[in-house]
């Protein structure tokens, strides 16, 4: 009984698999969940400056970006602060206007 | 009264809401870009540093390939306005170039040009002119004064996402005075992924454009 469980199990992975690896990268773990509504995301190239300059700070440890629904998708680090008007300041100065941000703790 | 009218010829596709050649001349702060071009009139190689989000500098070198002429420069370029919409953005671009330029083995003059773009996308659909006035104190003919215009329209066959690679196709227009096939239309693919990006085209006469950007 356990040799089927476990077979029906391996099967049930083996199915599954590249369904989890084609699923859409948004989901971030972290500390701390950041949605920042962004006007003017409309390019992968040009948004990799939102990218490039989230990379450089010490208290993101990873972004998405949803070019569809316009929005910046930040983990944070465990116990970082980054405020919204820092938030707002980076966003602004990578060439974008912000309309919004939400925060979720994990 | 030749330079006025240049300019106006130059500022026309602008006012009739055209863009520039160069993707993002102005990257962030901090970012470097290398652009280069080539296509049958002219191959160029651009190398910028953006300070702040409003303007960028760096070198150029262009090779007026037809002409025999070759220009050589510092080049400042500035984010006029940007126009950050719900699903669309567009941007109008200054940019100018001081440096030398001569003919092949003969003397370098002070020369330049002044140029204006502006561009507005969303993720299907992207509109793009520009317009350049270029002189060359002292120099005659095609290295005088000339201007050139450039247009394109643009589609996206899909709207990628965020890391995927994207495709645009594009129909550009393109008239440089004192040419005699002064308006070249062409069909050019644009590819990129994350921060490279390549352009690969061609005219009417059947001449190749290959262009790219790398921002790092």
């Amino acid at each position: 009984m356990k040799i089927l469980f476990a077979a029906v199990a391996l099967a049930t992975s083996a199915i599954a698999a590249p369904a989890l690896l084609a699923a859409p990268a948004t989901a971030i773990t972290g500390a701390q969940m950041v949605t920042v509504k962004v006007n003017g995301l409309v390019c992968d190239f040009c948004a990799r400056s939102i990218e490039a300059m989230m990379k450089r700070r010490s208290d993101v440890s990873s972004i998405h970006i949803d070019l569809a629904k316009g929005e910046v998708h930040l983990a944070l680090k465990a116990g970082a602060q980054l405020d919204d008007a820092t938030l707002t300041k980076v966003i602004t100065d990578s060439g974008y206007a912000v309309t919004g941000i939400t925060r979720e703790p994990r | 009264m030749r330079l006025l009218f240049a300019a106006a010829v130059a500022a026309a596709p602008l006012l009739l809401g055209g863009t520039g050649a160069d993707a993002r001349p102005v990257s962030f702060p901090g970012g470097i870009t290398v652009m280069q071009e080539l296509d049958p009139m002219m191959g160029s190689l651009l190398v910028h540093y953006t300070p702040n989000r409003h303007y960028s500098i760096g070198g150029r070198v262009q090779r007026m390939r037809k002409d025999e002429w070759t220009m050589a420069g510092a080049q400042a370029t500035w984010l006029v306005k940007r126009w950050n919409m719900p699903e669309a953005q567009a941007n109008l671009y200054v940019a100018g170039v001081a440096g030398g330029a001569w003919r092949d083995g003969e003397t370098v003059h002070p020369g330049g040009f002044v140029e204006a773009q502006a561009d507005w996308e969303n993720r299907r659909v992207m509109v793009m002119g520009m317009a350049r006035l270029t002189h060359v104190e002292g120099g005659a003919g095609n290295i005088g004064t000339s201007d050139m215009q450039m247009a394109r329209f643009g589609w996206a066959p899909y709207a990628g996402d965020f890391g995927d690679v994207h495709l645009w196709l594009f129909a550009q227009v393109r008239r440089t005075s004192g040419e005699p096939d002064e308006v070249v239309p062409a069909a050019v693919a644009r590819i990129f992924y994350r921060t490279m990006l390549f352009e690969a085209g061609v005219t009417d006469r059947g001449g190749l454009i290959l262009n790219s950007v790398f921002r790092f």
